[in-house]
C-alpha cells in the first residue's frame, strides 16, 4: 500500500510540482528517498539560494511520518546546524502526523517555515534567541550562509 | 576421596625386577579368570587421599606372629593368600585387603598395611548387601574415630560375599609358575614364566553412581527456584489484574478521566471491535455538496433509503489516495462518518491508533478501551506527583495558572499559524446517509450532533477553556485540575510512545523480567 501511494504522489507531484521545487529520486529503485530543490522564497533571507533536501519515507508511511532534512547547510532556527540537517516539526512529528496528510503539504509546510521560521519550537536554541532578539543580525548571517552554501 | 564403584580383576605383568627389553601387563579377560565389579554396593569409611586413582595389586598384610588375630584371620584368610611379600616392591601401588572381624583386628590390620594406597574390607557375615553406613556401630574400633585419622589411605568396605570370593581368588594368584592357572594365562598372554599373574583392583572415584544424585539435587534445587520464581509471578500478574480491574472500575464510575489525564491518546483496537464498525458499498453524493454539512441534509427526510448503499462525499480513501469506486467499493466508516478501505484502515486501527487517521476522532468508546499495566502505573505516577506538588483543587495558585494561561495562549498562536494542520482536511459532508450495513448490522442514529472538525491535541486543549479562572463547581473544578495535571506532564506523546520507548531502551534481560514480574521496577 505504502509503495502505491508513495508512486501516486510522485508522479502527482511531477505532474503539478509546487512552485519553486524540484522533485526527483537519487535512485529510481528506492521510491522512499526523495530529492528536493527548493528556491529561497521570495523576500525571505534564503533569497537566491537553492537548498537540497532530502525526503525519507518510512516503510509504515502513510501511518508514520516523512522526515525531511537540509543537504544544504542552513541558517534557520528549526534545523539542526549539524550535517544531518534534520528538522522536526509541526506536522513532521510523529505525533501530529495524519495519514491522510500528504508529501506535498509537507513540501508546502517546508517552504512557509523557510519563510516563517517558528523560533518556540527551534531545534537551534541561539539562532532561535537571535531571530526574536535581534531580527537584523538573524537576517545578516542568514543571507551570508545562503550565499556560501546555498549558491544557484 | 569417596567411591561409588570398585573392580577387581587379573593383571598379568612382567617382572619390574628383570631386564625384560620389553616390560607388559596384560588385563585377563574375566572369561579366562576372575573379575568382580560392582558399582552400587561399595561403601566408603574413611576418604583420606591426596587425590589420583586409587588402585593398585591387592594383598592381605602380615600380622605379627604374635597377635590373637592371626589365628582368629585363618577362618577367613586362606594360608596361601597373596601377601605383600608376593608381589614386587617397586613400580606399583598396593591395596590391602581383610576381613573386618572385630575391633582389634581390624587395627592389627590397618597397622600391618604397607606401602598403601588404600585399604579394603568385608564383613565376612554382609552377604551381598552393601555395607552398613560410616556411623554404623559396626565401624567402631572405639578411638572416637580417630583411626580415620591415623591412617592416610581411604578405606572402603565391600559385601561380605563379594569379599569371601576376592580372598579365594587372592589365595588362587599368589605364587608364581607352579600354579596351573597362572602358568596357562602366561603363556597364553607370551609373558615369562617368572613373570607376575595378581589381583589387582581399582576404585572409581567419580563412578556414575554419583552423578544421578548430584543431578536430582541440582534438578530439585533448580525446581524450587522455578517454583518459586513461577509462584513470584502469578502473584504479580494477579495483583497488576486487580489494578487493572481497579482503575477500570474507577473509569467506568467517571472518578477518573484518563483522557485528560493524558493517558490514552492513541490506542491499538482489538481485531473483535473493528468489526464492529460497520461497513457499506460506496456511492457517492449525486446531489450538490452542502456547503453547511451534515448539520441540515442528515436529517432522516433528506435521505434516499436504499438497501446496502450509502452515499458519502468523500471520493477517496486518504490513506492510499485511491478513488473509490461507486456502487462496487467496499468502505468502512468510522463513528466520525470518514471512510476507507477496510484494507488500509483495519490495519492501522488493529497496530497503530484507534483514532480517525482524518479528524483524530477515537474510534472505540473510552469505556471499552483496554486498561493496561503501563495505564496503572502512569495513573498512579500522576496521583503521585498530584500529591506530592499538592495540587488539590483548592490550591490553585495564581502565578501557575498564569503560566498557564500565558503558555496556553502560545500553543494555540503556534497550532493557527502551523500549516498543514488543517490544509489537509477532508470533512464528509455528508449529504445523504443510509445507514443499512453490508454486514447487516444494526446502526444507531446516524445523526451526528455537531460537524467533525479537525482537532490536534493541543487544539483540544486549547478549546477546554483553560484560559479561564478556575471554574467553582466541584466535578468542573477537578475537570479543570485535571487539565492542570495533564500539562505538567509535559510534551505531548502517547504513552505508548513512552512505553514502546523505556521498553527499547531496557537490555533483552530486563525486558524478560518484566514480562515474567509485571509492575517490577
Ligand atoms: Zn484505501
Ligand atoms: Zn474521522
Amino acid at each position: 500500500m505504502a509503495q502505491k501511494r508513495i508512486v501516486k504522489e510522485y508522479s502527482e507531484l511531477q505532474k503539478n510540482p509546487p512552485l519553486g521545487m524540484k522533485i526527483s529520486l537519487p535512485s529510481e529503485a528506492d521510491m522512499h528517498q526523495w530529492q528536493i530543490l527548493i528556491d529561497g522564497p521570495k523576500g525571505s533571507p534564503y533569497e537566491g539560494g537553492v537548498f537540497t533536501l532530502q525526503l525519507s519515507l518510512p516503510t509504515e508511511y502513510p501511518f508514520k511520518p516523512p522526515t525531511l532534512s537540509f543537504k544544504t547547510k542552513i541558517y534557520h532556527p528549526n534545523v539542526t546546524n549539524d550535517d544531518k540537517g534534520s528538522m522536526c516539526l509541526g506536522m513532521l512529528r510523529a505525533d501530529e502526523w495524519k495519514p491522510s496528510s500528504k508529501i506535498d503539504a509537507v513540501l508546502g509546510f517546508a517552504r512557509r517555515l523557510l519563510s516563517e521560521p517558528q523560533p518556540d519550537d527551534a531545534v537551534e536554541g541561539g539562532i532561535a534567541r537571535e531571530f526574536k532578539e535581534n531580527k537584523k543580525e538573524f537576517i545578516k548571517n542568514a543571507k551570508a550562509w545562503t550565499k556560501q552554501y546555498a549558491k544557484k | 576421596m569417596s567411591a561409588q564403584s570398585y573392580d577387581t580383576f587379573i593383571l598379568a605383568f612382567s617382572d619390574p625386577a628383570s631386564i625384560s627389553p620389553n616390560p607388559q601387563r596384560a588385563r585377563i579377560p574375566a572369561n579366562l579368570s576372575f573379575e568382580i565389579f560392582d558399582d552400587s554396593h561399595l561403601r566408603t569409611l574413611s576418604t583420606n587421599n591426596g587425590g589420583g586413582d586409587i588402585e593398585g595389586l591387592l594383598y592381605v598384610p602380615d600380622l605379627d606372629p604374635s597377635d590373637p588375630c592371626v589365628n582368629i584371620s585363618t577362618k577367613y584368610v586362606p594360608s596361601n593368600v597373596t601377601r605383600f611379600s608376593d608381589l614386587p616392591p617397586v613400580q606399583y601401588q598396593y591395596i590391602a585387603f581383610a576381613p573386618w572381624i572385630s575391633a582389634a583386628c581390624t587395627k592389627s590390620y590397618l597397622a600391618a598395611a604397607q606401602g598403601n594406597t588404600a585399604f579394603m574390607f568385608y564383613l565376612p557375615d554382609n552377604g551381598n548387601t552393601t555395607p552398613p553406613p560410616v556411623n554404623d556401630q559396626t565401624w567402631n574400633l572405639n578411638d572416637g574415630g580417630q583411626w580415620k585419622a591415623q591412617y592416610k589411605f581411604p578405606v572402603y568396605a565391600i559385601p561380605g560375599s563379594e569379599g569371601t570370593t576376592t580372598m579365594q581368588q587372592l589365595a588362587q594368584y599368589s605364587g608364581n609358575s607352579s600354579n596351573d592357572k597362572i602358568d596357562s594365562i602366561l603363556s597364553e598372554f607370551q609373558f615369562d614364566s617368572s613373570d607376575y599373574v595378581r589381583l589387582y583392583t581399582s576404585f572409581g572415584t567419580s563412578g556414575s553412581n554419583n552423578l544421578p544424585t548430584l543431578w536430582a539435587f541440582l534438578l530439585i534445587v533448580l525446581g524450587v527456584v522455578l517454583l518459586l520464581i513461577g509462584l513470584t509471578s502469578v502473584t504479580m500478574h494477579y495483583f497488576q489484574r486487580r489494578h487493572r480491574r481497579a482503575l477500570q472500575r474507577r473509569v467506568e464510575n467517571g472518578e477518573v478521566d484518563l483522557e485528560t489525564l493524558g493517558i490514552k491518546r492513541s490506542h491499538r483496537m482489538p481485531q473483535a471491535e473493528i468489526d464492529k464498525l460497520p461497513k457499506y458499498i460506496y456511492v457517492p453524493t449525486n446531489d450538490t455538496p452542502d456547503d453547511k454539512g451534515l448539520g441540515q441534509s442528515s436529517t432522516p427526510s433528506s435521505e434516499t433509503a436504499s438497501d446496502n448503499h450509502t452515499f458519502f462525499s468523500q471520493s477517496s480513501c486518504t490513506i492510499c489516495l485511491e478513488d473509490f469506486i461507486p456502487k462496487t467499493t467496499e468502505v468502512r466508516s468510522l463513528p466520525c462518518h470518514h471512510i476507507y478501505h477496510p484494507h488500509c484502515i483495519d490495519p492501522h486501527l488493529a497496530s497503530r491508533s484507534s483514532r480517525c487517521p482524518v479528524c483524530m476522532a477515537r474510534v472505540l468508546p473510552t469505556k471499552n478501551e483496554p486498561i493496561t499495566n503501563a495505564m496503572v502505573r502512569a495513573e498512579r505516577r500522576l496521583r503521585e506527583r498530584q500529591r506530592l506538588h499538592g495540587v488539590s483543587a483548592d490550591g490553585i495558585d495564581g502565578t501557575t495558572w498564569l503560566t498557564n494561561f500565558r503558555r496556553q495562549l502560545e500553543r494555540r498562536r503556534r497550532v493557527f499559524s502551523a500549516p498543514g494542520a488543517t490544509s489537509d482536511t477532508v470533512q464528509p459532508t455528508r449529504s445523504q446517509i443510509e445507514m443499512n450495513a453490508v454486514a447487516g448490522r444494526a446502526v444507531s442514529s446516524p445523526l451526528p450532533t455537531h460537524t467533525p472538525t479537525v482537532m490536534s491535541g493541543a487544539q483540544t486543549e486549547a478549546r477546554t477553556g483553560e484560559g479561564r479562572p478556575p471554574p467553582a463547581d466541584v466535578t468542573a473544578r477537578r475537570a479543570h485540575m485535571n487539565r492542570r495535571l495533564s500539562r505538567m506532564r509535559g510534551p505531548e506523546r502517547t504513552l505508548e510512545d513512552e512505553e514502546a520507548e523505556r521498553w527499547a531502551r531496557l537490555p533483552r534481560w530486563r525486558r524478560a523480567v518484566g514480562t515474567v514480574f509485571p509492575g517490577f521496577g
